[in-house]
């Protein structure tokens, strides 16, 4: 078999034509919602409202509506705004990494997925703001000269995190927007409504496609991609800095910072590679989104699960090689201790599940690489669990160990976030083209001058 | 401004020059149109400082301060009362029969803080808990605040109520019908008199004192084995021992560290005896018990024995004694021979103990004769006191005798039989009514001696503080004076006497008690508080004056023992008894154990239930369990297992007719087949903090058992269901490999033997040893005062008390049982207790525990907003108003010392019970209460510091360490806490920092704690630990 390496494959199947690819992606924002859509935002929107109440009663009575207890100050809170953090990474990934790597096939799905890091930093960031007890206070963690003369205190990780979250959420939101004013004025050359003309043309800026706007669009993305791509590895160092500073067993380990990376663009491309497997199919993306694009996102899980893997093995290791009688407790009751279903569920699901992804038959076939990316979002959503309750539950002094139980409310706001979550993806992928026209447009067959011919 | 038209667009423009061109942009400058005149008259700053103004009005407005309260300056300032400043009174806690002498301290005319009155010699200036918490039954909402008539409550006022009642009284008198008052122990001699002159006035009254919880058994014992008493001891019920001077104590079945005898006394003496400083005065305790007791927790060895077979125990103890000869004590001869069946070896045997510890236990009797004694416990069968008694008489235990202290008798309890027959003839109409004098016998009778059906045929009258039991079948219900309102006195041992002074006036429409029966008894409705003030003046003007040898005059003798409290009248020194043999015919008895056994608790905390209604002390962990709101079955793990019982498993206890469904706690070191439960729960009608909390043993209290308090043959079998017990500390079984002694091998709990500190001082340091760890950081030196804290480990008992008082202290709100479940309890100090080796034949450590305001404090470094930071003299500060409630700085404390306001407990618990107006005036003023989602934590009493600054910048003195005390320091009745700066060679904390046995916590961590442990050194043997 001979294989033509210098030959790319094409990442659009098919030969659409440029207004054929304006018409369909723009067709779901163009369409009435219809019965499916609605149930769909019905189930979405109920869960929010749940997460909402649970959160209204909480802010009304206290903390102690959740399952936190002494020992135990961090649980679903901290482990739901890590986990949605971390759901983030994959869109700046893709759509800046990837850019600067000149990886083409990232086009039909780098603006699904930056959406979803929007979405899942703006879920994410209500999480910090409102476990704290008094969150009408929360003005008081962004340094601010106040007649008081207080100020934070920068040793804190937490505030760390305020900064590292909140320049990672502009930047992206920047970049995501930016990348959307090309459509944005599609979408307003296609608008026959009033309405959603004048609100295209606002968020269009005036772009009419010339040559001049297209020279300053490409090198501010350019410029916000590689200014984006140190902020992916930013944002889960410095969450992951909350746990490494302190001083509790478990959380006290240098190796956090690329593991909590990893972590993220695995859990991150789950998530994506879920998401996209329906949008493709509702909305017949199937040539856009394709099946080797699909192929190539599990890739990536199968090498972040791994690292993940190689991170779980190499705490023991370390907990082991440092002597540190604590350390290895704590690893040890992990694995065995009070907490072990958790540690299991997280193993089973991020280790040894992704596995299957070296069979290029799986890695193909949607239903089975579905299950494994939902498989590997409950492990991922579990490894922080296990990180942050099984090391609190059981530290130091054996006399105040206690099990913490979450309650409903606990679990309220947990289905809450994704129902916040899915919520403004169903939203998004009835407002905004889901892919974006400009940049598939440069992808397709033909678009591109080449020297290597024969394709066209 | 006329220029030239150069340019035009339009003909439009060309023409119409003002609308277009003439109109420019900006001013070219300031033209001689402007005047100043025509502007507003508000200056640019006026306008800033109204602008300013409006906007902080507007942010005043929008601010509803919820907590906010207005403050009002007194009208008519009474003298003593200064704002700010506190006032101290002596007086005697009445709460129990132990009548601790106490000092309250006062802010503002209320009380909020009692301690123990140093000069009293008794309590020696320590309370118990309930002594301390005392306070909040003084502000409890549901207090009885007017006198009321019929079971519907139907106020009433005082004066109709005297009246009818005088009326009914002197009916009684002429029909010759009795009255029958009912009333706990009496240990006040002007009560006693009250009494009498209530019995002069009606002959036909007659008073029935009776406990639930009494040493009934012992007293009989005492008085059966020395029959011919004499001088001061002819109304002595017993004789306490001199443990501060004891080298070797055998403690049977009895808690006299947490319960039993005076027992604050007791932990003060016995931990004399466990100073580190002072090794040849080191005692060793043995503990023969079945029931797992704080004792036995603080015992150097334990033998796990059943109650019926104490006896035998004590028979094989004085058999082995005897054999030795040595013993100037000759026992009768026919007793001797009896003697001849015991032997150590098979009596260990028999009961799976180990002989050797029972020959080190008679050595050491033997040896240490004239300082060692055995004391027996209240539960015990008289008969076992009297073998107690008899060995004390061969190892001369009566040097130990206490007997310028000898407990003093105003009255005999009732037996079963002068109640069963009082009240059949109140069923037989020839009753006309029963008094309850601050009495509960609904719940502390026996339910067959039918208190409820007498009740119907009478007119029962109950004078108490809050609702109970039997004020729900009382004819009038009238509300009494607490302890902290009352006139009083107390004569507990025989040469002590001391005053009760009211501090507030009372409250509500209650009255003195005593002062009732005295308006009844004059026959007259005119109530006077002073009545019986005058009475207690009269009775130490006739009796106490005299005696006192005082040289003036009696105001001045009278104002004097107002302000010291206490007043101690030496007395000749007593003979010795003379032990009485023929009570050893009693010893004949045989005991058989029987499938299960019962034994019935003194609950620490509650006494026989009249404290379940503090909120305080249902969240007290239970020393030995850790269990809060509730009690349980405490039963051996292996017991359990055969049952199939789980932790909080429901079994059925049976005994006769009674039945008990009862949650199962699995309690290392109980005997198997043996299961202890607490008196004083299940209570009914005591308001919503003490009602329905825990299960009921009295009905149990019967004469079948082998003592009032043990049961044998009682059956027991797994019930159906599930209970959630409360407790502070999680129960790990010691069979779990990974988590066994972790205490032990992460150096939390360091101990030793004092064979190892007497051969190697050391040692500890040997055993863990540390690298020195360093910082990258600079660090701060403290070079001015540096507070500090040091626990002496041998000393400490783990009695609770620091906690309680740390709790009045620093206004901890009470969270309830649900929040305890789950962790959230807010006490900033607690006790911490481990087990090791065996679930049979566990060793126990004890730790309390509070802030270690670690100079490299980890919670500080990870606060986001600052609000926990170091004070320069070292303390670990935390900034309510600033604390956001992140919860980061509780997940970084290695100690987990920090605690969380999950809710605001005070409108949390019980449907906001603590927002009640009454109970505001209970909290310590100095004290900030926290509102909800703020973290607290032990501050080493801030405001005590504070106050020693200011004391000392007043005298115009140099301020030292030991100048402030902290609530648990002034509490801990074993001494065990010290507190000063450390940086002050001279202070205790600084030289205890220097001993061969201190450790902090956590030393590997570098954070450097300023609290400081001496280790725990046992009195074994030469042996190991292991082997005991």
């Amino acid at each position: 078999m001979s294989v033509d390496v210098l030959h790319e494959p094409s990442v659009i199947e098919g030969r659409p034509t440029f207004h054929e690819i304006n018409e369909h992606i723009t067709k779901p924002t163009e369409v009435r919602p219809d019965r499916k859509y609605m149930i769909a935002l019905a189930i979405t929107s109920s869960l929010l409202a749940l997460g909402a109440t649970c959160m209204i009663i909480t802010h009304w009575y206290g903390i102690g509506m959740w399952g936190n207890n002494n020992p135990v100050g961090w649980a679903f809170d901290i482990v739901n705004f890590v986990f949605w953090i971390g759901i983030g990474h994959a869109g700046t990934l893709i759509s800046a990494i990837l850019f600067l790597f000149r990886q083409k096939w990232r086009t039909g799905i780098a603006r699904f997925a930056e959406g979803m890091t929007i979405f899942a930093v703006m879920t994410a960031g209500i999480f910090p703001l409102m476990h704290v007890g008094r969150p009408w206070l929360d003005g008081w963690l962004f340094p601010y000269p106040n007649q008081n003369k207080l100020w934070v205190n920068f040793t804190s990780p937490l505030l760390w995190d305020v900064f590292a979250v909140s320049t990672y959420f502009t930047v992206s939101a920047i970049f995501w927007y930016m990348g959307l004013v090309p459509d944005f004025a599609s979408m307003r050359d296609r608008a026959t409504v009033k309405f959603k003309k004048v609100i295209y043309s606002i968020f269009s800026l005036g772009w009419r496609h010339s040559n001049r706007h297209w020279q300053h669009y490409e090198m501010m993305y350019l410029i916000l991609a590689g200014f984006a791509t140190p902020l992916v590895l930013s944002v889960h160092t410095i969450v992951s800095f909350d746990f490494a500073v302190s001083i509790l067993p478990g959380w006290h380990t240098t190796i956090f910072p690329p593991y909590f990376v990893a972590g993220a663009v695995f859990s991150g491309f789950a998530m994506v590679q879920n998401v996209l497997i329906f949008v493709r199919k509702i909305f017949n993306f199937e040539h856009i989104i394709t099946l080797d694009t699909l192929e190539k996102m599990n890739k990536i899980m199968l090498a972040t699960g791994m690292m993940v893997g190689y991170a779980y093995g190499m705490e023991f290791f370390i907990a082991w090689y440092s002597g540190s009688p604590m350390e290895m407790f704590v690893f040890v009751n992990r694995a065995f201790g009070n907490y072990a279903w958790a540690y299991w569920i997280m193993v089973s699901c991020n280790v040894i599940f992704p596995q299957f992804f070296w069979s290029r038959k799986i890695r193909r076939t949607i239903p089975l690489m579905f299950i494994i990316g939902v498989f590997v979002n409950v492990g991922m959503w579990f490894e922080r669990f296990v990180i942050i309750v099984s090391s609190l539950s059981r530290d130091f002094l054996p006399s105040s160990w206690a099990y913490y139980t979450p309650t409903f409310y606990d679990i309220g706001i947990l289905l809450g976030s994704f129902g916040l979550f899915f919520t403004l993806v169903l939203l998004f992928i009835k407002t905004l083209p889901v892919v974006s026209i400009a940049e598939v447009k440069a992808v397709i067959h033909g678009s591109q001058p080449t020297h290597k011919g024969g394709n066209h | 401004m006329d220029q030239i038209k150069t340019l035009w667009k339009s003909a439009e423009s060309y023409y119409d020059s003002s609308s277009t061109n003439q109109v420019t942009e900006f001013a070219d400058s300031v033209t001689n149109e402007f005047n100043p005149d025509t502007m507003s008259g508000v200056s640019r700053r006026k306008f800033l400082a109204l602008v300013s103004a409006g906007t902080a009005f507007a942010a005043t407005a929008c601010t509803n301060y919820r907590d906010k309260k207005e403050i009002v300056e007194y009208v008519n300032k009474p003298d003593s009362a200064n704002t700010g400043l506190p006032n101290y009174y002596a007086s005697t806690c009445t709460e129990c029969p132990l009548a601790c002498g106490i000092v309250i301290k006062t802010r503002e005319g209320r009380p909020i803080k009692i301690d123990g009155n140093e000069l009293h010699p008794i309590n020696l200036g320590k309370t118990c808990v309930r002594g301390q918490g005392t306070i909040l039954n003084l502000y409890d909402p549901i207090r009885l605040k007017k006198p009321s008539r019929g079971s519907k409550m139907l106020t009433e006022d005082w004066k109709t109520i005297d009246e009818e009642l005088i009326a009914l009284f002197k009916k009684a008198t002429s029909d010759k019908k009795e009255i029958a008052i009912l009333h706990n122990t009496i240990f006040s001699p002007s009560q006693k008199a009250a009494f009498n002159v209530f019995i002069a006035a009606y002959p036909t009254a007659k008073l029935y004192c009776y406990e639930n919880f009494c040493d009934d058994s012992k007293r009989e014992a005492f008085a059966l084995s020395y029959s011919d008493k004499q001088s001061c001891c002819s109304s002595a019920s017993s004789i306490p021992f001199k443990l501060n001077q004891a080298k070797v104590i055998l403690s049977l079945e009895s808690d006299f560290l947490g319960n039993e005898g005076h027992f604050v006394r007791n932990i003060k003496q016995f931990s004399e005896t466990r100073d580190v400083n002072k090794l040849d005065k080191f005692s060793r305790l043995y503990v023969a018990e079945a029931g797992m007791s704080l004792t036995g927790m603080n015992s150097d060895y334990r033998l796990r024995l059943t109650p019926e077979k104490q006896l035998d125990f004590l028979l094989t103890i004085i058999s082995a004694i005897a054999a030795k000869h040595v013993s100037k004590f000759e026992l009768p001869l026919d007793f001797a021979s009896k003697l001849n069946n015991y032997n150590i070896k098979k009596f260990a045997d028999e009961n799976g103990i180990k002989a050797q510890t029972i020959d080190y236990l008679v050595d050491d009797l033997i040896k240490n004769t004239g300082s060692s004694c055995v004391i027996s416990g209240n539960k015990l069968p008289k008969e076992v006191h009297i073998a107690a008694n008899l060995i004390n008489e061969m190892i001369e235990a009566q040097n130990l005798c206490d007997c310028e202290y000898c407990q003093t008798n105003y009255c005999d309890c009732a037996s079963d039989k002068d109640l069963t027959d009082m009240l059949g003839r109140a069923k037989a109409g020839q009753v006309a009514a029963i008094i309850n004098f601050d009495s509960n016998p609904v719940y502390q009778l026996p339910q067959e001696f039918g208190y409820s059906e007498a009740s119907s045929k009478t007119t029962v009258i109950t004078l108490s503080e809050f609702n109970n039991e039997t004020s729900s079948v009382s004819h009038f219900v009238l509300p009494i004076n607490h302890n902290l309102e009352s006139w009083g006195d107390a004569n507990t041992n025989c040469s002590v006497f001391s005053l009760q002074q009211p501090v507030i006036a009372p409250l509500y429409d209650t009255r003195q008690k005593e002062a009732v029966l005295l308006i009844w008894a004059s026959g007259k409705a005119d109530y006077n508080d002073k009545v019986y003030l005058n009475l207690i003046k009269d009775y130490w003007q006739k009796e106490v004056f005299p005696k006192s040898g005082s040289a003036a005059d009696f105001d001045t003798f009278w104002y004097s023992c107002l302000h010291d409290g206490v007043v101690e009248i030496k007395s000749t020194k007593c003979d010795t008894l003379k032990f009485n043999f023929d009570a050893l015919k009693a010893l004949d008895k045989k005991y058989e154990k029987k499938d299960f056994t019962l034994l019935i608790n003194d609950n620490p905390f509650f006494g026989t239930g009249k404290f379940v209604g503090n909120g305080w002390l249902q969240e007290l962990p239970h020393p030995v369990t850790k269990l809060t709101w509730d009690n349980c079955a405490m039963i051996a793990p292996a017991t359990a297992k055969e049952l199939g019982v789980e932790m909080g498993d429901f079994i059925e206890v049976s005994s006769g007719n009674n039945k008990l469904k009862i949650p199962a706690f699995h309690q290392p070191g109980m005997a198997e087949k043996t299961i202890a439960i607490d008196l004083g729960y299940g209570r009914k009608n005591v308001g919503e903090i003490g009602s329905e909390v825990g299960f009921d043993v009295s009905p149990f209290i019967s004469s079948n058992g082998i003592s009032k308090y043990i049961y044998s043959g009682v059956t027991v079998v797994k019930g159906s269901g599930h209970y959630k017990l409360a407790t502070t500390q999680e129960h790990h079984s010691l069979d779990e490999k990974f988590v066994k002694d972790l205490h032990l091998k992460r150096g939390i709990v360091r101990e030793g033997t004092v064979e190892e500190y007497k051969t190697t001082p050391n040692f500890l340091k040997e055993k863990f040893e540390e690298g020195n760890p360093v910082s990258i950081h600079s660090q701060v030196s403290y070079t001015g005062m540096k507070w500090a804290m040091a626990l002496d480990m041998n000393k400490c008992v783990g009695c609770a008390l620091c906690v309680q008082s740390c709790n009045v202290e620093n206004n901890i709100p009470v969270v309830g049982k649900d929040q305890v479940a789950n962790g959230r309890e807010m006490h900033w100090m607690r006790v911490d207790r481990y087990y090791s080796g065996t679930t049979e034949e566990p060793i126990v450590s004890q730790q309390p525990i509070n802030c270690s305001h670690c100079d490299n404090a980890p919670c500080e470094n990870v606060c986001p907003v600052v609000a926990t930071s170091h004070s320069p003299d070292g303390l670990n500060q935390m900034v309510y108003n600033r604390c956001v409630g992140t919860r980061y700085c509780a997940n970084n404390c290695p100690t987990k010392v920090r605690r969380y306001n999950f809710f605001d407990f005070r409108e949390h618990f019980a449907q906001g019970y603590y927002t009640q107006d009454s109970l505001s005036l209970l909290h310590n003023p100095e004290v900030t209460v926290r509102s909800r989602s703020v973290m607290e934590k032990c501050t080493f009493c801030i405001q005590r510091i504070m106050e020693g600054k200011q004391e000392a910048l007043k005298a115009g003195k140099d301020f030292k360490g030991s100048d402030v005390k902290t609530a648990c320091q002034v509490a801990c009745p074993a001494e065990a806490i010290s507190f000063g700066d450390v940086n002050d060679p001279e202070s205790d904390v600084a030289k205890i920092r220097k001993h061969d046995l201190s450790y902090s916590l956590l030393d590997e961590l570098y954070i450097k704690s300023n609290v400081h442990y001496i280790a725990r050194l046992r009195n074994t043997n030469s042996e190991k630990n292991s082997e005991r």
